[in-house]
């Protein structure tokens, strides 16, 4: 991975436009996942929301990773990966080295080697978090780390976008189911 | 008296495992019961890219996300076997694995619909904050399909 980018801006522009394309959010997040472990090479990818109430990141797509993984429990904010809780991006090159993740022993029975998580980020808080599975020992370059922060930024408004237009499109529903009868 | 006919959206959560355990309690005991567990899944995409050693590389790797989406398939045969396991003749019980063209609701309400279920087993997380991104499935399947049994669990 560090002798060449395995991400660069012809496949950059592969993802942007799948976030920009994007109607459906559970899709959009689905092809994303799917297109980054094809270009990364890497095992797995996938990519949380934050729940503030429960200070639980919930996933909402992912790729590459098997059932058992994903549904492994809660991802608790400040435990899933120990670092500055979660606003900073997390490398972990080699899981065997650190004891930085929540769940360690179920990502070396996934045949998990490194994880990079990095926030997403709007306004200042945290909204979500893309994560990228290594099956083998990781050190992303400067590089790579500026494309993913690149993605989580454009994510971040995406999401936000998507939250805005779910609220008006409920609004909207509720308003067409009354009656004229009361207007 | 028609006999039951039951669609069971399945998603590998916990919730769908409690689904199938519904289905068991519920339905186990009447052999006319058909049992059909359906699940889409979202294609592997064509991605293009001028750099030759790149799309090779990339094609490959795509190779092995198609292998995972075979995984997946094996874990709706375990849920269907689960099913006979607890009493429903295997003829009885099948599954629908198929690649998704549109929303998940509209999947679902298409295959309760021309495969003349009588009755659909739903279930939710209210707790869920994707509730706040994306229009509720079940919402929308439950207003879609009235005219069917509703079973809900979450």
């Amino acid at each position: 991975m560090t002798e060449q980018n395995s991400i660069n801006l012809e496949i950059y522009k592969v993802l942007i436009q799948t976030i920009s394309d994007a109607s459906d959010l559970e899709i959009m997040a689905h092809t994303l996942t799917q297109i980054l472990v094809g270009a990364l090479g890497i095992k797995g990818a996938a990519l949380y929301i934050l729940d503030p109430a429960r200070e639980e990141l919930e996933l909402l797509a992912s790729a590459g990773l098997s059932i058992d993984y994903v549904n492994k429990g809660p991802i608790l904010v400040d435990k899933s990966i120990k670092i500055a809780s979660n606003r900073e991006p997390v490398i972990i090159s080699d899981i065997t080295a650190s004891d930085k993740l929540q769940y360690p022993e179920k990502a070396a029975e996934e045949g998990v080697r490194a994880i990079v998580s990095h926030p997403i980020v709007m306004r200042g808080k945290l909204i979500g978090s893309l994560r990228l599975y290594n099956a083998n020992r990781w050190a992303p370059s400067n590089e790579e780390m500026v494309y993913v922060e690149m993605l989580s930024q454009n994510l971040g408004v995406a999401l936000m976008y998507f939250r805005v237009a779910n609220a008006v499109a409920t609004v909207k529903e509720t308003i067409n189911d009354i009656h004229p009868v009361w207007l | 008296m028609a006999a039951n006919k039951i669609l069971v959206p399945y998603n590998f959560t916990a919730n769908d495992e409690k689904a199938i355990d519904l289905v068991i309690q519920n339905f186990s005991q009447h052999p006319d019961t058909r049992v059909t567990l359906f699940h889409v899944y979202l294609p592997v995409p064509n991605i293009e890219v001028s750099d030759k050693t790149v799309m090779s590389r990339i094609s490959g790797n795509l190779s092995y996300l198609r292998q995972k989406i075979n995984d997946l398939e094996a874990g709706i045969v375990k849920a269907r076997d689960r099913l006979i396991d607890a009493g429903f003749p295997k003829e009885k019980v099948n599954y629908t694995f198929k690649p998704q063209d549109r929303d998940a609701a509209q999947e679902i309400i298409e295959q309760a619909i021309s495969g003349e279920f009588t009755g659909i087993v739903l279930n939710r997380s209210p707790a869920s904050i994707r509730k706040f991104f994306t229009p509720s499935v079940s919402k929308r399947v439950v207003r879609a399909l009235q005219h069917l049994e509703l079973y809900m669990v979450g």
